[in-house]
């Protein structure tokens, strides 16, 4: 038990306006969905569009509510995370990169960074008011950290240090979306779900999107969580990797046994 | 002769100075909420009025003193704003913005008809110069436009640190995309709700040099024309950083006191005003819709 980050048993949720109707019907988008996630590892969930992997994994981060079931999360202790709000997962350690990046379009490179900050920066309006030059000491420090993360992922000539002051709706989407990875590292995250990784992204950045993301176990102890239709990627990132369909999770092993398994073959992969 | 002519356009120069400043800090605090945090409220006027008819009754009924009033006018204001605001910003787009003018319609509804405390529409006449460290009475355009213009100062130096400052960067971020606030662990409800009641306590402010400058309120001067004269004026300025809200508070004042001078009937000049605006808007949404010297575009 302790080895798992995340526990998830009997989940249902169904888009239907009745909601919650009979057991195991077809109205549920995720139906009697049992999982578990190790720790420290890289889990990849994998399936055919529409069987509910997004869905899942907002049930996850709290953007959606579950019809029916429970959700655990393994930090110090077990805590069942089913009626915390959605920011306050985040505060439990459960960060998320979105499928389409959601870098903030008016804010600077180096304030869709920093703006991650919790502990040095209270955010407040009195904080605003009385204590503008603490602030400014304190932002120093923190771009110099998302400079660092920069320089260490991307190395020193990345088009990101150039483009430090210039707003996020200047960079290209896949500048957003190695930003997006980047800002995971701003934070102690125990558990990272990331939606795609490399969907929409050129080849090249394959193996860079591959080294974050080894990096968040290795260097930060994280957990990464994440959705990929990308198989050549899942097989060299991820350590278990997880089949939905119908609902539920049907194959579970590494990314070769369950990529070389026959159901997976024929109802997903179209062998 | 000339004397007192001089005297007379200098007055007349002072008296729009002293509206400019009560319109920036109308224009200056709404814009945190409207720019900043894409809350589109039709309601400041309602704070606006609260906040004059507060004082009214400070320096009439109570007696208070400058400060004493002001505190009052801006703490009721707040608790108000509070109320409505934790009320209200439970509904999001179109929702909030029908919220925001059901709560001018209910403050003009009893600043019109709660006649014991408010007159209804006869309004409130005789309001005494506010009293400042117990002995200087604030009489006379000069003190009110030092005084103005102090309190606008200040109000436009409190908003240029709100905005740029890590509580700004969230308020942008919170318009840009509260789903990712959330995944951030942004407390966004809160955000809203201390972005809509610094801007309603503001309002009060202006409220307190309006009622105080004037000597005479009625509700007329709160009511939802008024609201959406000052999103006017932000819209018109531009918001998301200092300078729209500025130039939007002095293009308002100013624009129909030029028109005094074309030497046209009051009555034609005034309704010119509302057409120049109107067509402001319609050009400024086509051709630069940040406004004179705004941020966002909307």
């Amino acid at each position: 038990m302790g080895s798992n980050i995340i526990e998830i048993d009997g989940l249902y949720k169904s888009f239907s306006r009745e909601g919650l109707r009979k057991e195991a019907g077809v109205d549920y988008l995720i139906s009697n969905l049992n999982l578990t996630i190790p720790s420290n590892k890289i889990t990849a969930l994998v399936g055919g569009n529409g069987t509910g992997k997004t869905t899942l994994f907002n049930i996850i981060s709290g953007f959606l509510k579950e019809d029916k079931g429970n959700i655990y999360f393994f930090n110090s202790k077990s805590i069942k995370i089913n009626s915390i709000a959605s920011y306050k997962r985040e505060h439990l350690g459960i960060g998320r990169l979105f499928q389409d990046n959601h870098i903030f379009p008016n804010l600077t490179v180096i304030e869709n960074l920093i703006i991650t900050d919790r502990e040095n920066l209270q955010g407040t309006p009195s904080e605003a008011i009385f204590f503008r030059n603490k602030i400014r000491e304190k932002e120093k420090i923190l771009s110099k950290k998302a400079i660092d993360l920069i320089i260490h992922f991307l190395g020193e000539s990345s088009e990101l240090l150039d483009k430090l002051d210039d707003l996020g709706s200047s960079l290209s989407f896949g500048q957003r979306r190695l930003l997006g990875l980047i800002r995971l590292f701003m934070s102690d995250y125990k558990l990272v779900l990331l939606d795609e990784p490399t969907s929409g992204i050129s080849p090249v950045l394959y193996d860079v999107i591959s080294f974050i993301i080894k990096q968040m176990i290795s260097n930060k102890g994280m957990t990464v969580f994440l959705i990929e239709h990308n198989m050549n990627f899942v097989r060299k990132t991820a350590n278990q990797c997880l089949f939905i369909d119908e609902g539920q999770i049907k194959v579970k092993g590494t990314p070769s046994e369950v990529l070389s398994n026959e159901y997976v073959q024929k109802s997903y992969l179209g062998v | 002769m000339v004397k007192n002519k001089d005297w007379y356009s200098m007055n007349y120069v002072f008296h729009i100075l002293v509206l400019i400043n009560i319109y920036l800090i109308l224009t200056v605090s709404t814009n945190l909420m409207v720019g900043l945090s894409n809350l589109l409220s039709i309601g400041q006027g309602a704070f606006y009025g609260i906040g004059a008819y507060i004082t009214a009754l400070a320096l009439k009924t109570l007696g208070l003193a400058f400060f004493p009033s002001i505190l009052l006018a801006v703490g009721i204001t707040l608790l108000f704003a509070i109320i409505i605001g934790y009320i209200s910003l439970k509904l999001e787009g179109d929702y909030f913005v029908l919220a925001t003018l059901g709560t001018q319609i209910i403050v003009y509804t009893i600043l019109y008809n709660w006649i014991e405390v408010t007159k209804g529409p006869y309004g409130i006449p005789g309001i005494p110069s506010p009293r400042l460290f117990g002995f200087f009475e604030l009489k006379g355009i000069i003190p009110f436009l030092i005084v103005s213009s102090v309190l606008s100062f200040l109000t436009t130096i409190i908003f240029h640190r709100l905005i740029n400052s890590p509580f700004g960067r969230e308020l942008k971020g919170l318009r840009d995309d509260s789903i990712s606030m959330l995944a951030l662990g942004k407390n966004i409800t809160k955000l809203k709700i201390q972005s809509f009641v610094l801007s309603s306590s503001f309002a009060a402010l202006s409220g307190f040099i309006y009622a105080s400058y004037i000597t005479y309120i009625d509700p007329t001067s709160f009511n939802l024309d008024e609201s959406i004269f000052i999103l006017s004026a932000v819209l018109i300025g531009g918001t998301g950083n200092i300078k729209g809200p500025v130039l939007g508070a002095i293009f308002v004042v100013v624009l129909p006191e030029l028109l005094r001078f074309t030497g046209l009937p009051d009555n034609v000049a005034a309704n010119l005003k509302m057409i120049i605006y109107g067509v402001v808007i319609i050009l400024g949404m086509r051709f630069r819709s940040q406004g004179l010297a705004g941020v966002y575009k909307f």
